[in-house]
């Protein structure tokens, strides 16, 4: 009975609904017989379903699971036939009723939609999953890179520490290279040795330079020489090497007698990176080399009538470790990237023209001022200094030359020793390499300047350094000399120590 | 057969009584009954499949038993199908295991770990489904397991 509303307007409902719905009720004996079939609509029609058959076997099922069951169960959506229906089974008083309620176009609209909401719902768990897996890659990535940038940064600093390594020894070498070119003044073998030393050296500053790439805080160590010297020692270190090709080998450089302030060893690895580079590449015709220095900018010039470079490839050259073209040639294809990092650091310029099969031209352009001094190798020297260095041949090497010079030489390979001596001795110069095993050069000055005040003091190593006070306020270090150590620049330096210690 | 939507409960069916595959997804709302006859060690055994729709494994509470508790009613057997693809899968099926023994008296059960030919995708950790049930990685693509699956379950009905 309805409530609210009227028994005829119930019965009104009632009566339009059925008409609307179709639906089929079957009546069923205990053996599931079918005693009785009503159909709502004529065109409505489940297959199997009638009066005297026995109950299909799709339906069966549902009977069996209602057996017992304290209220009527309805089944939503059972397909039956091609269609879906719900089936109420009316249980209770009297034999068994199945109400079989055809639903399959409201099935087929809630299973559309459901059907969305499913795959929607699919593809934001493979879409949560994807992301949870990027993050987990990104992470990874993240740490790889990290990892990368740490191995990166450690064998940096090896490379860097081997190349200090190396400089003592090649400086010792060039040391003694330049002692035999003063007692053989008539062999070439003295500079033939010096000059593949210049080489080694380079070498090694490539991958120095290599190894601090990014690093803002790499100075340049700025002397006073000659660039004739320089053009020299280029032109014996190659002309044997074009020679062996069979390649002509021009050198040349105007003015001559120029003294420039520039740090002497990168512009020998520039030109020794651009040179090599020519000979490498070139198999016939020419390698030339031009040093100009006019007002105030030293242009340096290198031609080939080498194989040439293709337009594409003048972009990658300057990458490091790349070496254009196909070959066997040596090297670890790091002289152009080096020598870009230089000029750029030296606020220089570099332009390449070059054409396949032509040549190459290499033009550099690096401001520097002529120089005009007076030559301090003319000015006498006189007087005791204290050289401290735990590198044996080193002491030797300087000793042979500072007495040559005139002046007494006292070593020493210690603080200590150097400590001891100066209370001997009492030297007005002091010149000390930086690192020292009981201690380093600076803490030898500090001590010895808080009782001998007045000494002047040098340090020399194969490390860069800036602060020549190094934490003390009142006094610091005369000069920084970086191995190997220019001759010229040493003696000027001590003159000018002299000199000082002199005046006051 | 129950379990989380997309899981593969009507592939694994029609593989299992048809040998067929359909490789798009339709979605089953309501339930879809079939049929088949197995021999198993103690006589054949016709097993009447239930087909539920499947179960939104973002849905926590009694909701997704509540839709399918007429049908649940005097099941001799579960099947409890997972997604190895989709581990939230995993807590669904024996959510509705749970609220089953709850209600129901119990059956004998078995679990399905479905889509095992997906072996890129594949996230299960299996240490994680309860040691209780016969679990069977199983792929409604090519048949893996499926009917080794369905004939112990046949066996466990009809142990005598």
């Amino acid at each position: 009975m309805m409530t609210g509303i009227s028994e005829r307007a119930a019965q009104y409902l009632r009566e339009e609904l059925l008409k609307r719905e179709s639906y089929t009720v079957l009546v069923l004996a205990g053996d599931r017989t079918i005693l009785s079939v009503q159909e709502s609509n004529p065109d409505w029609h489940l297959a199997g379903l009638e009066q005297g058959l026995t109950l299909p076997e799709s339906l069966s099922p549902l009977l069996d699971v209602s057996e017992g069951a304290p209220e009527p169960l309805v089944f939503p959506y059972v397909r039956i036939s091609g269609m879906v229906i719900d089936v109420h089974v009316l249980q209770g008083e009297g034999p068994v009723e199945l109400v079989l309620h055809d639903v399959t176009e409201a099935h087929l609209k809630e299973q559309t939609l459901q059907q969305r909401a499913h795959e929607i719902s699919l593809l934001s768990e493979r879409r949560a999953v994807l992301n949870k897996e990027l993050e987990e890659l990104n992470r990874e990535l993240l740490l790889r890179r990290q990892q990368a940038e740490k191995a990166s940064a450690a064998k940096s600093r090896f490379i860097a520490s081997m190349s200090h390594e190396f400089r003592s020894p090649i400086a010792s070498i060039m040391g003694y290279a330049d002692l035999l070119r003063t007692e053989l003044p008539d062999s070439r073998n003295p500079r033939a040795l010096q000059q593949a030393s210049w080489h080694l050296l380079t070498l090694v500053e490539n991958l120095l330079e290599q190894a601090r790439e990014g690093d803002e805080n790499v100075s340049l160590n700025l002397s006073r020489f000659s660039l004739d010297r320089v053009v020299d020692d280029i032109d014996a270190l190659f002309r044997t090497q074009a020679d062996g090709k069979n390649l002509e080998f021009i050198v040349e450089s105007s003015p001559h007698g120029v003294e420039i302030e520039l740090d002497e060893l990168r512009l020998r690895q520039i030109l020794i990176n651009l040179i090599s580079n020519a000979l490498r590449y070139t198999f016939a015709g020419q390698v030339s080399f031009h040093a100009e220095h006019r007002g105030n900018t030293l242009h340096l010039y290198v031609r080939d009538t080498g194989r040439g470079i293709a337009p594409l490839d003048l972009k990658r050259i300057f990458e490091p470790f790349t070496r254009v073209g196909e070959d066997n040639s040596s090297g670890a294809g790091l002289g152009l990237t080096i020598t870009r990092q230089l000029v750029d650091r030296m606020d220089g310029k570099l332009e390449i023209e070059s054409k396949p099969e032509v040549g190459s031209e290499f033009h550099v352009y690096i401001p520097c001022p002529r120089i005009h001094d007076t030559d301090s190798e003319a000015l006498p020297l006189s007087g005791e200094v204290l050289w401290v260095d735990d590198d044996q041949y080193i002491l030797s090497l300087y000793q042979v030359l500072l007495e040559d010079w005139g002046l007494t030489v006292h070593t020493a390979s210690s603080v200590a020793q150097g400590k001891e001596l100066m209370k001997q001795h009492v030297c007005p110069v002091v010149v000390s390499d930086l690192h020292l095993t009981d201690g380093d050069g600076f803490e030898l000055l500090k001590e010895i300047w808080a009782e001998w005040p007045q000494t002047e003091g040098i340090i020399i190593s194969g490390s860069e350094i800036n602060d020549l006070s190094h934490g003390s306020t009142e006094k610091q270090a005369r000069a920084f000399l970086q191995k190997p150590i220019d001759l010229k620049v040493l003696r000027s330096e001590l003159v000018m120590a002299f000199a000082g210690v002199d005046s006051t | 057969m129950v379990g989380a939507f997309g899981v593969g409960k009507t592939s694994l069916v029609r593989q299992f009584v048809h040998q067929q595959f359909d490789e798009r997804y339709q979605s089953t709302l309501g339930v879809k009954i079939d049929t088949r006859v197995v021999d198993t060690g103690h006589g054949s055994i016709k097993f009447v499949l239930w087909d539920m729709e499947g179960a939104d494994p973002r849905e926590t509470d009694e909701r997704p038993l509540a839709r399918i508790r007429s049908y649940l009613r005097g099941a001799h057997g579960l099947i409890l199908v997972v997604d190895g693809t989709r581990p939230t899968t995993i807590a669904s099926a024996l959510d509705l295991y749970d609220g089953f023994c709850k209600e129901y008296q119990p059956v004998p059960a078995i679990l399905l770990a479905n889509k095992v030919d997906l072996t890129q995708e594949w996230r299960l950790d299996e240490s994680v489904l309860p040691e209780s049930l016969d679990t069977f990685l199983t792929s409604a693509l090519n048949g893996q397991n499926i009917e080794t699956a369905f004939s112990t379950l046949g066996e466990a009905l009809t142990d005598p």
